[in-house]
């Protein structure tokens, strides 16, 4: 008894000394499945990989899986759909969203990120020198968009150019003013610029990464939005409940007043016809053929939102905008006024509206009522409609092109810019500059021509496929306007649009309830989205929200 | 220095262990020993002091022993009985009768490394003991708990077979670090947390926690010692700060082996329904909500219960009729009925037991089969439990404590935090789910209405945790030079759950997606050894009692989850993953964690009436930044037996009166492993049709915190305990402060940094209370006694610092938009934050003198009528916003109580036990996602009645117009928060021994009772037990929509052969 209990005391001294004279190394903590920032940032994979982790958000729920284009494309006056979906962004109410905070989570995460990919890999040796410098420009790049939209979205915010860390631990930033927050944004977009390879160039990366035309053309597109929100006069837009024709004083979009709007609007239109002049984008000769799944990627879509069939990274827009869906019809449609905005032959209704489909149920339907000659009996099968507001529904097809239409989530491509943006965008400025000119129709006719059908020979563009001549100034630049609303029917540039130009609130309350009874009623606080209550809680430096929140 | 003295210390063992003595010359002894009855003792020891000399009694309990000539005193002892010595002298036969040993069943309290006389404590400790806790017939040894002592909070989440409760004891004093008490079975530490037992499910928006704790069957419980101030827990060092809950498991007792057995049938109801519209009246609101609506807002609806022949838009050409109001009536559909069931449960554990001199033994079985009240949830669990010693030597024990349990959980989605109707949950559907949609499966749920069908859900969709536990307390213990003890424990704890879940085609996720299956999986392990020397002397009139240990434990744990979605049938549920088309990451986490301590304690007494207790440890743990990984935690107890005292031996009353002072430091460490480090995580993206890596800093990580380390409690304990008539009365009085420092705080960060939150160590809390206990025996006649006990607690919590600069933050939302939860110096941790409603708009005029809509349009100011007006409460009047917020709940109630009553006459027992709670807010989310009166949710009968109306009196409206519209956005006020308070007849038991001639039998014991017979309470929800955050303490007292809570009857069994 006593030998057992001498081996058993000396084992425990045995185990105790080992234990003991391990104990510092004991409780080192040791991460088994997680990479930490101090063995990472060492050469070109870990920077690929830095800069991927960035434009991972633009796919993550606060972004482009749904709240980002939620709050951006449910909100005007040519989009209607189901109460149950637009009953809270799309009826004036974001509060009631559960995303509304998703905007300025995700552009924030986009700047903290880029922030620290642009301090990290500015270090790294193991790298490709091209491939570095196109990395830090990828992150200039989306550092800047999410600013751009940052501003338009809550005017002047919280600039935040470098990572939070033991060096620069200030939480609370105090927001800058909308000036400002703009010369961040095209200092970033002017860096990408500087950094980024052209489209084409071997090391200029694969498809959906952004490249040199990119930064141009967001470039571009911030000076015009700037100089659109500074500029005075009057604006005419189709709508109201007839659909009529009403000119609006524009409002100055606020933060912008006494900006040079005519300066804007030439670097604006130089900076697109930088782009333009380049020729390494075209448009797709086939208006349909842009949103087919051979479509995706192509030298008209200069940056796509990516996804992937079968994997993690897709999303729900086929099912919220195609007519046959899971919901059993779409949630989201376009209002028969705007579908009446297009002339008969134009291909972004002809091919671009479903016009013929079968419900989840199993019934069939054809849109528009109004033109049953055409729609109601096609390929032996009648269609219905029964004419009530429920029925006419104008479904896009631009989210359709999926793999798997049958299921709630697939594999849509989000259009992040189009070739066709820059032509309409020169033509604006063109317009501002130098008035309505040969150049500017030139440019605004060259996307009219895409999508409307040709005669004689040679060929030439029918007709109606050409913008009506002699119009003055402001009848161009509400023309203008009016095809970017046809040309990019929900793509999310519609409200931005009215917003910029400062005939929101006039436009949306001409309507009051809208189609489908969705409500357009909009007040002076529905201009900004209300700050996150999270943000406001916590940091100290922002007083209050904005107006009306 | 530490390592040192660990090694001096062991050293000193082994010699001092090597050591041997030595005899001479001899005389023979012998006699018999009986119990108190007469009966033979077999296998008793006999010993002579200071000799090596022993021998056992035989079976009929007689004893022959040899011992030196210069013997003097014989010992008699035997397991569980009270040992007896006596003078040997000229005496040669010695018949001893032997008493049961009173000090080990109850009079002994365990205080964590050891035991202490329940006279001789000088912390404040309370115990329950077995017949106490097992008499209501609970399933888990929390519930057990609940309202039997004062200071300790036992909540239990929901209503589900099987959930989680949570505990508090002395209140919250930790917003991150959890407020359940540290666990400690048989000696070895055991992490109770819900969360690691309850594996992740399909969008993780189910709040429902399951019971960590619930392997353990009451029934294999002795008793539970809870160690409430610092002075007790601060042996515990980095994890008594919560307090400590000392679990004893069942050991056998000495004589004849004892078999037990309980049988245990019962059935459960839902303890309330909510009176819900019905079909006839919900079509009625339908109406009205459409009718106002073209009213108010100019839309042209037609009304959705019309009573007219139409055309059917779904088949062309044929028509079908659309039901008026007047057609539902008699219309009885009520969705609650269609899913809540009596459930029934079954539950059976049987035990043996025995013991000897050598060693004793028990070994139970336990089965435990319990349907929810909920259709198609419910809770099954198999436990098997062994509890052996060996007296291996006079000198030497040894012993193992071991269970082993597997359970089966079937659960519904109840309680989750987002609002659409999607993932609202069976519960909130069941209230909201159209009463006019009669047939229960006509309906798929997956319309444009996206309201989850309940029936449909609890019907089809597979949910089911398994779990698999194994808890083992193992130990070794040598007794030598007579004052010392050594004692190695050895402790292995394995838990692995498994989640299966699987939507179905015919519910709305799993339609949209073509099926979505999922299985994950927890896992984790924690080995303690903790090597313990003790000393124990008594010289003169003093006594000394010492001990000195050296632990160390290691936690290793690991998750998995796997998802897959679209499947080409619903055949093989979640079985073949790979079968489906789209598969999800998998998603794989492992962590570790250590845990390293030296302690000592000295208990010092001097003539029973000056008492001393000193104690300190020192803790190493793994989790905190790399200069802060040790502390130490130092505490300081006396009392005076005033009752000891000379002066009092007169008088007579007073039996027992005792002071207690104590001051001592805490730490809580409940945060996960690798919180102060920086984490990237995985944020993959595609480009061109290939998914590349993508790391970035995680989110929820929150940037690097080198500096982290423990939460700190300091606290004071004055105790009073009195015992007057021969301790027929008992009043034990506490009072305590505590004062936390360092908080371990998740603060929310702006996300413009890039992070939504960091964890780092600021502010503090104090806790401050009065705890009141008072028991005895109010009558005792021949065949009757009636004994009471009524406890009571008051705490009071308040937050005297934030960190430096700051003066308030918020909790996290507990929805889309709400962050009641503020946090102000000054204020309670759960107080809540929120606008003030000032009734309704009557009229237009009321509408425009309103500043906030002077200027705006008309569409606006008519669809404003009727609506909710808030109390302009800052300098903007124009604007009802954020600066409109004031104080207006808290969820921490100002005293809870229990009170129980127990009767005996003849063989007839009657016990009634009554808890409440007093002062508590509860945060009704049902309401909060239901109040927006016009949508096509169904909503109580109350908040239709309540609805402001034109043309009506409205200075009694509880709510806005009905409309169906969508710019009301409710804000969040009073209205989503009711007074919590209950008074509750807990349980009522009758029993009844039956009398019995049988030999075999010796006990048979025949009750029925019944739990949560009657609660008055205002709350308006389900019932104000709630708690859906489960373990969060910053987010207490939240109905998300949990389970109901259910009451129950039973029929119980004993019988003991």
């Amino acid at each position: 008894m006593k030998a057992i209990s001498t081996y058993f005391m000396a084992s425990i001294v045995g185990l105790a000394l080992l234990s003991t004279s391990s104990c510092k190394k004991a409780l080192e903590e040791k991460p088994f499945s997680f990479y930490s920032p101090e063995n990472f940032y060492r050469n070109e994979s870990d920077a690929k990989a830095a800069i991927n982790g960035v434009y991972a958000e633009l796919w993550f729920t606060d972004l482009f899986y749904q709240p980002f284009w939620n709050i951006t494309m449910l909100d005007d006056d040519h989009v209607a759909g189901a109460d149950w979906f637009l009953g809270t962004t799309g009826a004036g109410n974001p509060q009631g969203y559960w995303g509304i905070d998703g905007p300025w989570v995700g552009c924030y995460t986009i700047i903290a990120r880029a922030n620290t990919v642009l301090e990290n890999v500015a270090n790294i040796t193991d790298i490709d020198p091209d491939i570095k410098k196109r990395i830090l420009g990828e992150a200039y790049f989306l550092r800047g968009w999410a600013y751009f939209q940052l501003v338009q979205l809550y005017g002047g915010v919280p600039i935040k150019l470098k990572s939070l860390s033991a060096n620069n631990p200030e939480t609370n930033v105090p927001r800058a003013t909308v000036k400002e927050t703009y010369d961040v944004v095209i200092a970033d977009f002017k860096a990408a610029e500087q950094n980024l390879l052209p489209y084409g160039n071997a090391k200029a990366g694969e498809p959906g990464r952004v490249n040199q035309g990119v930064a141009k053309a967001f470039l571009a597109k911030t000076y015009l939005t700037m100089a659109s929100g500074a500029s005075t006069g009057n604006v005419t837009v189709r709508g109201g409940t007839d659909n009529g024709y009403y000119t609006y004083t524009k409002d100055v979009v606020k933060g912008l007043e006494g900006l040079d709007a005519r300066a804007y609007y030439t670097l604006a239109r130089d900076k697109a016809a930088e782009v333009i002049s380049s020729n390494l984008y075209a448009l797709t000769a086939n208006w349909k053929d842009l949103w087919s799944i051979a479509g995706r990627n192509s030298k008209e879509h200069m940056w796509q939102l990516q996804s992937l069939a079968g994997s993690a990274f897709i999303n729900n827009l086929n099912a919220y905008f195609s007519a046959r869906s899971t919901f059993g019809v779409g949630a989201v449609w376009t209002t028969n006024n705007h579908y009446n905005d297009y002339d008969v032959q134009d291909k972004r209704v002809l091919d671009g509206i479903t016009h013929n489909y079968q419900t989840l149920q199993g019934t069939y339907i054809f849109y528009p009522s109004w033109q049953s000659a055409q729609y109601k009996v096609v390929g032996g099968i009648t269609y219905n409609n029964s004419g009530t507001t429920t029925a006419e529904r104008a479904y896009t097809i631009k989210f359709s092109g999926v793999t798997d239409p049958t299921v709630v989530s697939s594999d849509a491509f989000y259009p992040m810019l189009r070739y066709a943006e820059l032509f309409l965008m020169y033509a604006e400025a063109e317009n501002e500059v130098n008035g309505p000119t040969t150049a500017a129709y030139n440019a605004l006719n060259t996307v009219r021509f895409r999508s409307f059908p040709t005669t004689g020979t040679p060929a030439a563009p029918v007709p109606e496929a050409y913008a009506p001549a002699g119009m003055t100034p402001e009848q161009f630049r509400s023309y203008v306007l009016a095809e970017r609303a046809r040309e990019f029917n929900l793509e999310g540039v519609r409200r931005f649009d009215l917003m910029r130009w400062g005939v929101y609130l006039q436009v949306m309350n001409k309507i009051g309830t809208g189609q489908n009874n969705i409500s357009k009623v909009r007040q002076q606080k529905n201009l900004l989205l209300p700050i996150p209550l999270n943000e406001l809680n916590s940091n100290t430096a922002i007083k209050g929200n904005n107006f009306g929140w | 220095m530490l390592n040192k003295l660990n090694c001096i210390l062991l050293a000193v063992l082994v010699w001092t262990f090597a050591t041997t003595l030595c005899f001479a010359q001899e005389k023979k002894l012998s006699g018999k020993i009986v119990n108190e009855s007469g009966s033979p003792l077999a296998g008793a020891s006999v010993s002579v002091k200071n000799s090596k000399s022993s021998a056992i009694s035989d079976q009929n309990g007689n004893f022959n022993i040899t011992v030196p000539a210069n013997a003097q005193v014989i010992v008699f002892s035997f397991l569980g009985m009270e040992p007896q010595e006596f003078a040997i002298g000229t005496q040669t036969i010695f018949n001893v009768r032997l008493k049961p040993n009173a000090t080990i069943l109850s009079d002994v309290i365990i205080v964590g490394y050891g035991t202490v006389k329940k006279g001789d404590l000088t912390g404040s400790v309370a115990r329950i003991e077995r017949e106490e806790f097992t008499r209501d017939a609970p399933t888990n040894i929390l519930q057990a708990m609940q309202g039997k002592i004062a200071g300790v909070n036992v909540t239990q989440n929901d209503g589900a077979p099987g959930a989680g409760l949570s505990i508090r004891v002395r209140g919250s004093n930790s917003f991150l670090g959890g407020t359940e008490p540290l666990y400690v079975i048989d000696g070895i530490p055991f992490n109770n947390s819900s969360t690691g037992s309850t594996p992740m499910s399909i969008g993780e928006d189910e709040k429902q926690t399951l019971n960590a704790m619930s392997f353990i069957n009451p029934n294999d419980i002795e008793s539970i010692d809870i160690l409430k101030d610092a002075s007790a827990t601060a042996i515990y060092g980095s994890r008594g700060a919560n307090g400590v809950v000392l679990i004893t498991t069942r050991k056998g007792r000495s004589g004849k082996d004892r078999i037990e057995a309980n049988f245990n049938v019962g059935s459960a109801q839902v303890s309330k329904k909510l009176d819900v519209l019905d079909a006839s009246e919900y079509a009625a609101y339908q109406n009205l909500a459409y009718r106002n609506s073209n009213i108010y807002t100019g839309t042209n609806y037609t009304l959705p219960y019309r009573g007219e022949t139409i055309p059917d838009p779904d088949r062309p050409g044929q028509t079908y009729y659309n039901k008026s109001p007047q057609d539902f009536i008699g219309d009885t559909n009520n969705w609650q009925d269609r899913i809540f069931r009596t459930g029934l449960y079954q539950n059976y554990s049987l035990n043996i037991s025995g013991g000897s001199d050598a060693g004793s033994h028990s070994i139970s079985f336990n089965y435990l089969d319990q349907q929810g009240t909920v259709m198609n949830s419910a809770y099954n669990r198999f436990g098997l439990g062994l509890n052996l010693s060996r007296n291996v030597s006079k000198t030497f024990k040894v012993g193992t404590s071991t269970s082993f349990a597997s359970t089966n959980t079937d659960g519904v989605k109840t309680g989750t935090d987002k609002s659409d109707a999607a993932s609202a949950g069976i519960i909130r559907s069941a209230i909201t789910f159209p009463s006019t949609i009669a047939d229960p499966i006509a309906y798929d749920g997956v319309g444009d209405a996206f309201i989850t069908n309940p029936y449909i859900y609890v019907n089809d969709v597979l949910n089911k945790v398994k779990g698999l536990n194994i808890f083992s307390s193992n130990y070794v213990e040598a007794t030598f030079l007579k004052d010392f003890k050594f004692r190695q424990n050895i402790g292995f704890n394995y838990s692995n759950s498994a989640r299966d879940q699987y939507y179905p085609r015919s519910v709305y996720e799993g339609f949209a997606m073509k099926g979505w299956g999922l299985k994950a999986d927890n896992i984790w392990s924690n080995a303690t050894a903790e090597s313990i020397l003790s000393y124990t002397k008594k010289f003169d009139k003093h006594n000394i009692n010492a001990v000195a240990a050296g632990t160390y434990e290691r936690t290793n744990g690991q998750s998995k989850r796997a998802e897959a979605k679209t499947f080409p049938n619903d055949a093989l549920q979640n079985e073949n993953l790979a079968a489906g088309e789209v598969i999800m990451p998998v998603v794989t986490n492992r962590y570790q964690s250590t845990l390293m301590s030296f302690l000592a304690r000295v208990n010092y007494n001097f003539d029973e009436r000056y008492l001393l207790t000193v104690s300190f440890r020192q803790d190493g743990s793994s989790k905190f930044g790399k200069d802060n990984k040790w502390a130490g935690f130092p505490s300081a107890a006396v009392a005076w037996k005033i009752s000891n005292e000379d002066f009092m031996k007169n008088i007579k009353t007073i039996s027992d009166l005792k002071l207690r002072f104590s001051y001592g430091k805490t730490g809580n460490q409940g945060i996960g492993s690798y919180t102060s480090l920086a984490k990237l995580s995985v944020y993959n993206y595609v480009f061109g049709g290939a998914v590349q890596t993508g790391l970035a800093n995680d989110l929820f990580a929150g940037p690097a915190n080198e500096k982290l380390k423990w939460e700190t409690t300091s606290a004071y304990n004055l105790g009073l305990d009195l015992g007057m008539f021969k301790n027929r009365l008992n009043l034990h009085v506490e009072l305590y402060k505590k004062i936390t420092d360092d908080l371990l705080q998740n603060l929310i960060i702006p996300s413009s940094t890039g992070f939504r939150t960091q964890l780092v160590n600021s502010g503090s809390i104090q806790n401050k209370g009065l705890e009141v206990t008072l028991n005895g025996t109010v009558l005792k006649a021949k065949d009757f006694e009636w004994t009471s006990n009524f406890n009571i607690a008051f705490n009071r919590n308040k937050i005297l610092s934030l960190g430096p600069n700051v003066t308030e933050q918020y909790g996290r939302n507990i929805s889309t938009g709400d962050a009641p939860f503020i946090q102000t110096v000054g204020k309670p941790i759960g107080a809540l934050y929120g606008y003030v409603e000032n009734g309704y708009y009557d009229n237009e005029a009321e509408v425009r003198n309103d500043p906030q809509y002077t200027n705006q349009g008309n569409a606006i100011i008519l669809r404003t009528i009727g609506e909710i007006k808030y109390k302009n409460l800052d300098n903007d009047p124009t604007t009802i916003g954020q600066g409109d917020r004031t104080f207006i709940g808290d969820v921490s109630p100002d005293y809870t109580f229990g009170f129980t009553n127990n009767f005996k006459y003849k063989r007839f027992d009657l016990s009634i036990f009554v808890n409440g709670v007093q002062g508590n807010d509860i945060i009704n989310m049902n309401t909060r996602f239901n109040a927006n009166l016009g949508t096509n949710k169904n909503i109580t009968q109350e908040m239709a009645d309540g609805a402001w109306a034109q043309g009506q009196d409205n200075t009694n409206a509880t709510g806005p117009k009905i409309m169906r519209q969508f710019f009301r956005n409710l804000l969040f006020s009073r209205r989503f928060i009711e007074d919590g308070s209950f008074v509750r007849i807990k349980n009522v038991t009758f029993g009844y021994n039956v009398p019995l001639k049988s030999k075999t039998i010796s006990n048979l014991r025949v009750s029925v009772g019944a739990n949560n017979l009657l609660t008055f309470t205002k709350y308006t929800g389900y019932d104000p037990e709630i708690n859906s955050y489960g373990d969060n303490p910053a987010l207490f007292g939240v109905d998300l929509g949990g389970y109901p809570n259910s009451r129950t009857y039973n029929l119980s069994l004993r019988c003991n052969f």
